[in-house]
Formats: structure tokens, C-alpha cells, sequence
């Protein structure tokens, strides 16, 4: 009996002790992510995941393939209408079949994307507290949990579990300040290494024009741009990763498209002329974990958005400005 | 394979692009790649069509006018009323009431934050913000997908955090 005591005592101290574990040195809590990010970029994999935000759950499947010719993805809705995202390399078409919409997105420099830049991971430890969570089950696979708890209230908290042995992230959920979830990624299955072929990234449908309808949303990166528009008053932490111009399909006005990140968190500023737009719907909205923030500044349109607090996309949108080049 | 791309971003001469064609035609790869990039210089061809189509749909979707849950505003907003119908109406959604998701009948996640109950935010000396009553309409997905590809989440889970972007549901009319 004394025996056992001991034996539950000592399973209570180590439980206890997970959870509050010490934080991690820099170095190891850097190296934690370089792994997963570096896994999600290397590795071949097929799986089953579980998205959930507010009170949806949605079901899809995943594939990704890397090849000597480069990178594959397919991604695919399994609940409710069809839709698909199938990335060749820089290339990304998001199928809407019952719409019959293509939408298509060039994909920018991937030297730096999707790797996180070493800047960005380092910045990472002045806002976020890193541990090292416990060992849970996921999908059949031993997964270390980490934690990132923010140190102020402009940026989520994150916890990852990442594969044990290949460093793929298995689940992924973002909370609030509350600690509740804003979203969360599981994955119910997974297949990791042999077994994905050319034809499991292929798009399922067989799109024929005029049916079907383009959207393209270009980016034109050719040149550093400096568009003269500034975020004064961007939330610590936060750098701007990104400036850029777009150009929609069917219209003539050029849209400015910067980016800041805390590197775990990402806010986009769109900015575009009003009367280019045929809707503006001014004020705070969300979709998922993504705040948006819209509002008019003379004759432009600004939109915020990011996986970030409201707050967060607010500070930023009401600190755009014009400072002309 | 860049060729064909190029051909398809509208970069080459018009004869450059009749060679590239006729070659597309011979060579199976290049025509796999053509598929793949999916016609894309008919579709530019067809926009022209298409605005005609787009502008009948407006007018008929204005007459049936879904009733909108629009954020409050400091401003009058009959121009802006007007066009948020109009973009609701073009992308076929009416902005949809998160109350309404309340009946699905597997939510039972008490820890997941509630997204009516969303605090309304400001900031000091700026009129308090207005949580809107709408989810992102498949208007706001262009740059849903933009932003996807510079989030450190792309980076960590690869094209998993795509799931954030629109669902289908929205950008069928």
C-alpha cells in the first residue's frame, strides 16, 4: 500500500511537474520549431485532419508530396461542398466546383516561404514564454507537446504537438487570453513517408472554360516595393515581413499588400481604392481564428486581417497612413 | 513548362504565344501543363462576357435584397449599404448570422471561444468597433488565400491552415 502511495504521489509530482515546466532555453525552443517547420516542408505525407473554430468542425484530407521536381499539396474538404487547394511548387488553385470557380495564387519567393526566417524565430522568445508540454498520443504517434504562451494580449497562445520522431505537427491549437480555443487543428490519421504518388496531388476535377470561371489574384514582387503606405504604431513584436503590389483580375487598380509577423502570428494590410471596390462592409468581422478589420481612409479601403486578437488587427488598421514616397 | 506559364500570364508577343499554342498542342507534357494551368487564356478571353453576366446577376440579386446585419457605422451608410448588397449579392452569400450556426447539433465545446460573444474592442480616443454579424464572404478569399502564404502557420503545418480560407458553401451562389 505504502508503495503504492509512493508510486501515485510520485505520478502526481511528475504530472504536476510537466505542466509547469521551466521555459525553455532559446536555442532548444528555436530548434523545436525549425523541426517542424522543416518537416512540413520535407516530408511526404497523406492524412485525415480535424479542424474546429467557434462551434465548427470540419473534416479534410491532406497530401503532400516532395519530389526531386519539388513540392505538392492537395487539400481537400471531405465535409459539406467539394472544394480543393492543390499547390505544384509555387502554384496555388483553390477549386470551388459547385461555384465553378478556379482561384489562383502565384506564390512569392520561396526561398524564404514557407520557412520562417531566422529574424522572425528569434524574435519569437521576447513574447512568447516556450515549454515543453507532455507526450500525448495523436493519430496513432507519439507527439511532444510545446507551449507558447504570449507575455501581453496582442497575440494568441499557441500549443503544437509535433510527431516524436519526425517533428510533422500532428495538432495545433491556438487560444485566447481566456485560454479558450479560437481553433484547433487534429490530425485523426496519418500516413507518414511512402505510399503518395503524382496522382493523389492531382486536382479531381476536370475544369473546362467558360463553365468554369478564373479568379486570379497576382503579385508582382519583381522589385522592392515601397508602396508609401506605413503602419506607425504596429504592436511590439511585430516587423513587417512583406510590401508588396496585386493586381485582381478584371480591374486596374494596383492593391498594396503588406505583411507583419510576430513569427507565430501574421496580419496582412490590404489597401485598394474605394471605387475599385463594389463592396466595403466598414468595421471588425472574422472568419476562423482570422480577425478582419475594414475600414475607409479618404478614397482607399484598408483590410486588416490575421490570426491574431482583435485588438491586434484594430491597432494596426487605425494606424495606417499615407507617407507618400 | 515556364513557357507555358508565361504564355498563360499573358508575358509573351502574340506570335511568341501562337508558337508556344501550337506547340502545346504536339507535345503531351506541355499540354498536361496546359490543363493543369487550366485554359487560362480562355478564361481571360471569356471576362469580357462575363462582366454582362455579372452586371444581370446584380440587378437581379439587388431585387431580392437579403436583409443585412451591418456593423454600425460612424458614418451615414446608405452608399456603403448599398454596396455591401452588392457584394453580398455578386458572391451570391447573404452575410450570414453567426447566431444562426448555434443549431448544429455537435457543438458541445464549451471551451471554444464563442464567436458572437467576440468583446467589442477600441482604442483610447477612437469610437468603440463593432463586432459585424457576418462571416468573411467569399469577396474577402482572395485575400484570405494571400495572407495564408506569408502566415508562420503555412510554414508550421504546410497547406493544413488553407482550411481557413472560405468554405465552399460560400463561394457557391
Amino acid at each position: 500500500m505504502r508503495r503504492l502511495l509512493l508510486v501515485a504521489a510520485t505520478a502526481l509530482g511528475l504530472a504536476a511537474g510537466a505542466s509547469s515546466a521551466a521555459p525553455l532555453a532559446d536555442e532548444e525552443a528555436l530548434a523545436m520549431l525549425e523541426r517542424i517547420a522543416r518537416a512540413a516542408r520535407q516530408l511526404s505525407y497523406v492524412g485525415t485532419f480535424v479542424y474546429q473554430h467557434g462551434d465548427h468542425v470540419e473534416t479534410s484530407r491532406i497530401v503532400h508530396l516532395v519530389d526531386a521536381s519539388g513540392e505538392y499539396e492537395k487539400l481537400e474538404a471531405l465535409d459539406g461542398p467539394r472544394r480543393e487547394i492543390i499547390r505544384n511548387n509555387d502554384e496555388v488553385l483553390c477549386y470551388y466546383p459547385d461555384a465553378k470557380i478556379v482561384r489562383s495564387e502565384k506564390r512569392v519567393a520561396r526561398r524564404t516561404f514557407p520557412a520562417l526566417l531566422p529574424e522572425q524565430l528569434s524574435a519569437l522568445t521576447g513574447y512568447y514564454e516556450i515549454r515543453k508540454g507532455e507526450v500525448e498520443r495523436i493519430a496513432g504517434y507519439d507527439a511532444q507537446a510545446l507551449v507558447l504562451e504570449p507575455k501581453d494580449g496582442m497575440r494568441y497562445g499557441h500549443k503544437l504537438w509535433a510527431e516524436a520522431d519526425s517533428g510533422l505537427l500532428l495538432k495545433a491549437r491556438m487560444v485566447n487570453e481566456n485560454q479558450h480555443a479560437v481553433e484547433q487543428f487534429t490530425f485523426t490519421q496519418l500516413s507518414i513517408g511512402s505510399g503518395v504518388t503524382r496522382d493523389m496531388v492531382k486536382p479531381s476535377f476536370n475544369v473546362r472554360f467558360p463553365e468554369w470561371r478564373l479568379d486570379r489574384f497576382a503579385n508582382n514582387t519583381s522589385s522592392n516595393v515601397d508602396s508609401g503606405w506605413v503602419v506607425k504604431q504596429f504592436p511590439a513584436g511585430f516587423r513587417k515581413i512583406m510590401e508588396m503590389r496585386r493586381s485582381k483580375q478584371g480591374s486596374n487598380n494596383p492593391i498594396v499588400h503588406l505583411v507583419y509577423s510576430d513569427g507565430m502570428a501574421a496580419v496582412s494590410v490590404f489597401i485598394e481604392s474605394a471605387a475599385g471596390r463594389t463592396g466595403i462592409q466598414e468595421g471588425l468581422s472574422r472568419q476562423g481564428a482570422i480577425n478582419i478589420y475594414i475600414r475607409t481612409l479618404e478614397s482607399q479601403v484598408i483590410t486588416v486581417l490575421g490570426e491574431a486578437p482583435a485588438a491586434t488587427v484594430v491597432q494596426i488598421g487605425n494606424s495606417v497612413s499615407y507617407r507618400g514616397k | 513548362m515556364e513557357r507555358v506559364s508565361a504564355l498563360m500570364d499573358g508575358e509573351l508577343e502574340e506570335s511568341e504565344a501562337e508558337v508556344e499554342l501550337s506547340r502545346a498542342k504536339g507535345d503531351p507534357a506541355m499540354r498536361e501543363a496546359w490543363d493543369t494551368y487550366h485554359l487560362i487564356g480562355d478564361a481571360l478571353r471569356g471576362q469580357a462576357a462575363l462582366s454582362a453576366d455579372v452586371l444581370a446577376k446584380v440587378s437581379s440579386a439587388l431585387e431580392q435584397e437579403p436583409t443585412v446585419l451591418a456593423p454600425r457605422s460612424r458614418r451615414p451608410r446608405s452608399a456603403s449599404r448599398i454596396a455591401l448588397s452588392l457584394a453580398a449579392s455578386i458572391c451570391g452569400v447573404a452575410v450570414v448570422a453567426w447566431l444562426a450556426l448555434g443549431n448544429n447539433p455537435f457543438v458541445s465545446q464549451p471551451e471554444f471561444a464563442d464567436s458572437a460573444r467576440l468583446a467589442a474592442v477600441g482604442e483610447p480616443g477612437s469610437a468603440p468597433v463593432q463586432v459585424a454579424a457576418g462571416r468573411a464572404n467569399s469577396a474577402m478569399n482572395d485575400y484570405l488565400i494571400a495572407h495564408q502564404e506569408f502566415s508562420p502557420s503555412t510554414a508550421m503545418q504546410g497547406m493544413v491552415s488553407y482550411v481557413r480560407t472560405v468554405s465552399a458553401r460560400d463561394e457557391s451562389r
